[in-house]
């Protein structure tokens, strides 16, 4: 008796927007689940337009652009860094701790997709901190899943 | 018609930065604690426990029920994040205001490797996971919309730790006293914010013990306080859908205004309060949120006000024990209005107090009233 592969395709259950998300994310795509009904993004990902529980597809965002609401450094790495090479030293104020840091801190981007915003680092940022005020736009330059199971977001500031 | 309810007891366990304690034993503490304390209290009938605890341990309330030797009508345990303690309170309340339980032990335990400091469905905030970066985010946003220097808002951490410092259940209990200058040397962690701007989550456990207003007259004529205005509210759960609103209309603001209008009081008849301060910057907004002062103004009122605000030192001055935080703060307030609170105690007896409490970027709300009645 032949098998039937097209019997089999249909038993196994759709992907939910959120499986389809990550597979897309790991591919280093960027989608944004859309209303078509409502003509809205809809955040985080869900199978359902919240407003009017409609079914929702996904819009590539990976070459489109984002608005850049506001940046910000983040010496977490720094300080981990430090208490290692310090670790015997108990000092609470940081004074050396400062002159001890890394000139290139992460430099994180608060930014918006057309309603949906998102935290990601910003890999192109000059240090000039006169920028930041300029800065406009963005781009989505990479996204994935790091070793930490955590999904990221890399930006690329449009000049 | 909705029954009165009283707030009976309350204790806190001496919070540490790490304890030896299962969650189980730590949740045990405090409750021995209130027990011993109020000797009257060994005989009445416990109908619910609520557990309130952002921890990964299964079937946690019915186990500490268990090991209390308690046989509730009801155990059951809620998450909220840091919000847990305050709804657990608000769960309490409508349990024996709807006429289902006479009283109800509410206990908030953590520990400090809880799973409840990352919020996993939060897909905004990408890698950077650490409420530090949201709590950046609102640091830089009021400073850049108000035009507020850091040494304005460090106020907050001088204030919080130092009072927090005198807490003998607080994690920095005999520790030196501070000011702004060790507030703005402390080290840098992202953006303007600072070491000592920044809570820090431990191990801890309280307990309170809520009845129907007159369940007690009998052995418990004294120390009766009852809650008369709560609200809770929840905008969103992504840090990401409630950054653009939370100055304006967030959750915070909504939920103090359904609990002054249910207790029918105005933020001027407060004595006391407790309100969230995970960094030093909440409680700035928190001030504003509860009306207490207008928009942009809220760092003016750390130093110069009438009300006495996180006397026990806060969240900043005595650790974060997530589930357990709101219940502490609900303890305090129960203390100062029944002139219970030790070296703590800030007048003879106030007469209305108030507990403030956020849940993950200020995506959800809850303030509970109190009076003395």
């Amino acid at each position: 008796m032949k098998f039937d592969y097209l019997k089999l395709i249909k038993k196994i259950p759709n992907k939910s927007i959120y499986e389809l998300f990550l597979d897309k994310i790991k591919k280093d795509i960027f989608v944004i689940p859309y209303c078509n009904h409502c003509k809205k993004n809809i955040w985080p990902p869900t199978d359902h337009c919240y407003n009017c529980l409609n079914k929702i597809i996904l819009k590539n965002y990976t070459h489109k652009k984002g608005i850049l609401i506001e940046t910000f450094e983040s010496y977490i790495d720094n300080r981990i860094k430090h208490n290692i090479i310090n670790k015997n030293k108990k000092s609470k104020t940081n004074i050396d701790y400062n002159n001890s840091l890394e000139s290139k801190n992460t430099v994180v981007g608060l930014v918006d997709f057309n309603g949906v915003l998102l935290l990601g680092k910003i890999i192109n940022f000059k240090e000039n901190s006169d920028n930041i005020s300029k800065i406009s736009y963005i781009q989505i330059n990479k996204c994935g899943i790091d070793s930490n199971h955590k999904i990221f977001y890399n930006f690329s500031v449009l000049t | 018609m909705v029954t009165p309810v009283s707030i009976v007891a309350g204790e806190t366990s001496n919070f540490k930065r790490k304890s030896n304690l299962s969650i189980h034993q730590l949740a045990v503490e405090p409750v021995i604690k209130l027990f011993r304390n109020n000797p009257h209290l060994k005989d009445i009938t416990i109908d619910a426990v609520i557990l309130s605890s952002c921890s990964e341990e299964q079937y946690l309330s019915s186990i500490v029920s268990e090991l209390l030797g308690l046989k509730p009508k009801i155990s059951n345990r809620l998450d909220n994040l840091c919000n847990s303690g305050t709804n657990a309170i608000s769960t309490a309340y409508s349990y024996i205001a709807s006429g289902l339980c006479n009283s109800v032990l509410v206990i908030g335990v953590e520990k400090s490797d809880t799973s409840g400091k990352v919020h996993k469905h939060d897909l905004s905030r990408g890698e950077f996971v650490s409420p530090l970066y949201w709590g950046s985010i609102f640091k830089k946003f009021y400073q850049k919309k108000y035009n507020v220097k850091d040494e304005q808002i460090a106020k907050v951490s001088v204030k919080n730790y130092n009072n927090g410092r005198k807490n003998i259940n607080s994690i920095f209990y005999g520790y030196k006293k501070i000011d702004i200058e060790d507030v703005l040397n402390s080290r840098l962690l992202v953006g303007t914010l600072r070491l000592l701007e920044c809570s820090l989550l431990c191990d801890g456990a309280s307990a309170i013990l809520l009845t129907k207003s007159d369940y007690l007259k009998d052995v418990n004529p004294h120390n009766k306080v009852e809650i008369i205005g709560i609200g809770q509210q929840t905008n969103a759960a992504s840090f990401g859908n409630i950054v653009s609103e939370i100055f304006e209309s967030g959750p915070a603001k909504l939920a103090a205004r359904q609990a002054f209008n249910m207790a029918k009081v105005d933020p001027k008849d407060l004595d006391v309060i407790e309100v969230h301060d995970a960094f030093s910057i909440l409680e700035i907004m928190a001030y504003e949120d509860l009306n207490l002062v207008k928009k942009g103004e809220g760092y003016k009122y750390v130093t110069n006000n009438n009300i006495h605000t996180n006397v026990r030192g806060g969240i900043l001055g005595c650790g974060h024990p997530l589930g357990a935080t709101g219940i502490d703060q609900t303890v305090e307030i129960f203390k100062q209005l029944t002139g219970t609170n030790g070296k703590r105690q800030i007048k003879e007896k106030c007469n209305i107090g108030l507990i403030h409490n956020l849940a993950a970027a200020g995506t959800s709300a809850s303030c509970i009233i109190l009076q003395n009645i």
